[in-house]
């Protein structure tokens, strides 16, 4: 059964890794790593964030936590509504594979992809961290760096099971993107204005928003003490348990269809 | 043509389907549908379009579910492991356009081996007349008939031993529909390999086929072997031979049909009916796990209904007012 997954993900990946889409946003999310630390980098070397100590591994979770969701939403789009918009999941069907187990090798390709990302940005952090700093910030920011790229990594592995379902409800790569995109830019916009009119009002506005997907998010990668953080690592899973049950009994019960292509 | 294994001890049926039904919203695509193919053989599928061929199909391949009935494929009781050793190509092949096409056969191979054989990829290409550049092509820029032919090869992989092909030689320029038609031939003589092609086209089927089932409107409006002469009788009636006709002959008898043994040849039954309906006779054998081989009008004399031209249009035009 193992084995058998396993074989699944390893050809899940050759064609993944052969895909010029998936090629072109791998480099454009690597690079962007790299250039947000070097533009940090830039700017605090002309004094432009003044009272702000230089940290790669504080720095770090930011970018990659923004980004992982985007990544996340991409890879559902590839891997799944991709393939069910166009057919070809028929094709792995055919010979008796369970809908469970593809599903399960497409998931966890994608989580691997997050995952791979995520050490990549830990080691570019550390190599800026001893390139350009006087070494790690302080004794505790490549632990805290660790632990805050861990959130951003399962806030990535929420949006990908958000992104699955999305792909499993309607099997459309535009659907997928649109609405899975669309959510994270209204998470974006919506959430600064509800905390400044929730301190404005001195009325706790945000209370009220922290079981939403974001404000499990935020509370997964906030700045509240560890103890608190590790309670939202069991509600951020079940989030993305429910996301994928239900895109599992969708998928489960779909006619597989010729594709539109 | 005669039955390859006519002489063969009795191997179970390669596919049954008993009272097998797919409904879309309002419409019937399938109405218990009755067959059993024997193993190793060939049969061809035919009807018109929108008859229920593709959804047939689809159904044995996995891809929808039944409405009702069900259907054993390979005298397997898991349908899973029997897809495994399935190969099919549905509506049109599906493979991911920016692989070419020896890297999709590589990538399926691994997907349903677990192992990869290149020797078999070449092999196959060779076969289905992709080898060389053409087999570097990314599939999405390859022409209609190239798709049909890497969709035919990848559905040999692994050697399936039951071949479900849905109109194989569909975008193909004659000479590519004369090597496809030649390629099916060949492989249905490997032993104890059985394949069901649809097709729209008579003269493919009974050049290629052993045996014919024409679906009209969802019901399977006639079935038997290519060449056979027909039951005749004088009067509007069915010719059926099953898989156990004295039996069924009991049972047919017991529910109320005008049922005997055709004289002339003891492997027909003859229903007497008002209107062209054995396929409700089939269904009725179904309750007994009894399937019809064969089936087909026997309104006419058996000189007459020797062509399957002439059994089809036969078989459509006396459905016509069944099937609505």
């Amino acid at each position: 059964m193992t084995g058998e997954l396993l074989n699944r993900i390893r050809w899940e990946w050759f064609r993944l890794s052969r895909r010029a889409a998936f090629r072109v946003s791998a480099i454009l999310a690597l690079l962007t790593l790299p250039a947000a630390l070097a533009a940090a980098t830039l700017l605090h070397g002309q004094g432009l964030t003044p009272g702000w100590e230089l940290n790669y591994f504080a720095l770090l979770p930011y970018i990659s936590g923004g980004l992982a969701p985007l990544l996340a939403i991409g890879l559902a789009a590839l891997l799944h509504a991709g393939e069910l918009s166009g057919g070809h999941i028929r094709t792995l069907a055919a010979r008796g594979a369970a809908r469970g187990q593809i599903l399960a090798a497409k998931l966890l390709t994608a989580a691997l992809v997050l995952l791979a990302w995520h050490l990549a940005a830990i080691l570019l952090a550390a190599l800026f961290a001893l390139v350009w700093s006087t070494g790690f910030a302080d004794g505790n920011a490549g632990r805290d760096g660790l632990i805050d790229t861990a959130a951003a990594f399962q806030n990535g592995l929420l949006y990908l099971a958000l992104g699955v379902l999305l792909a499993h409800w309607r099997q459309s790569t535009a659907f997928t993107i649109g609405v899975g995109l669309g959510l994270i830019s209204f998470e974006a916009l919506a959430y600064p204005v509800v905390d400044f009119v929730g301190e404005t009002l001195d009325w706790p506005l945000a209370d009220f928003t922290a079981w939403t997907l974001r404000g499990v998010a935020r509370g997964l990668r906030g700045d509240s003490d560890l103890i608190a953080r590790i309670w939202y690592i069991p509600i951020t899973a079940g989030y993305a348990a429910i996301f994928i049950a239900a895109a599992y009994a969708l998928f489960r019960k779909s006619d597989l269809r010729a594709g539109g292509e | 043509m005669p039955s390859s294994s006519a002489n063969a001890p009795a191997a179970p049926p390669a596919v049954i389907t008993r009272d097998l039904s797919r409904r879309f919203g309002k419409v019937n695509a399938l109405s218990g549908v009755n067959f059993a193919l024997p193993a190793g053989e060939v049969l061809g599928l035919l009807g018109p379009n929108g008859s229920g061929k593709t959804t047939l199909l689809s159904i044995l391949a996995g891809f929808i579910a039944p409405s009702a009935g069900s259907f054993t494929l390979l005298d397997e009781s898991r349908h899973r492991q029997a897809l495994a050793r399935t190969g099919a190509l549905i509506s049109r092949p599906l493979l991911w356009p920016h692989l070419s096409g020896r890297d999709n056969l590589r990538c399926l191979q691994g997907l349903y081996a677990g192992h990869s054989d290149p020797e078999e990829v070449e092999r196959l290409l060779e076969q289905v007349g992709l080898a060389g550049p053409a087999a570097e092509r990314p599939f999405g820029q390859g022409s209609t008939g190239m798709k049909q032919r890497l969709g035919i090869a990848a559905a040999l992989l692994g050697r399936p031993e039951l071949l479900l092909l849905d109109e194989p030689t569909n975008g193909l320029d004659p000479e590519g529909r004369v090597e496809v038609r030649e390629l099916i031939r060949d492989l249905g003589r490997a032993p104890g390999r059985s394949i069901i092609m649809s097709s729209h086209l008579l003269d493919e089927v009974e050049r290629t086929c052993d045996h014919y089932a024409i679906l009209y409107r969802g019901i399977l409006a006639a079935q038997g072997e290519i060449g056979a002469t027909a039951a005749a009788t004088g009067g509007p009636a069915t010719a059926l031979s099953t898989t156990d006709n004295a039996r069924a002959l009991t049972h047919l008898q017991a529910k109320g049909w005008t049922a005997e043994t055709d004289a002339a040849n003891p492997a027909w039954l003859i229903l007497s009916t008002p209107e062209d309906s054995g396929w409700q006779a089939a269904r009725d054998l179904a309750e007994i796990a009894i399937y019809p081989t064969a089936m087909q009008p026997a309104a006419r004399p058996a000189a007459a209904a020797g062509t399957l031209e002439e059994i089809y249009l036969a078989a459509v035009g006396d459905n016509r007012g069944t099937a609505e």
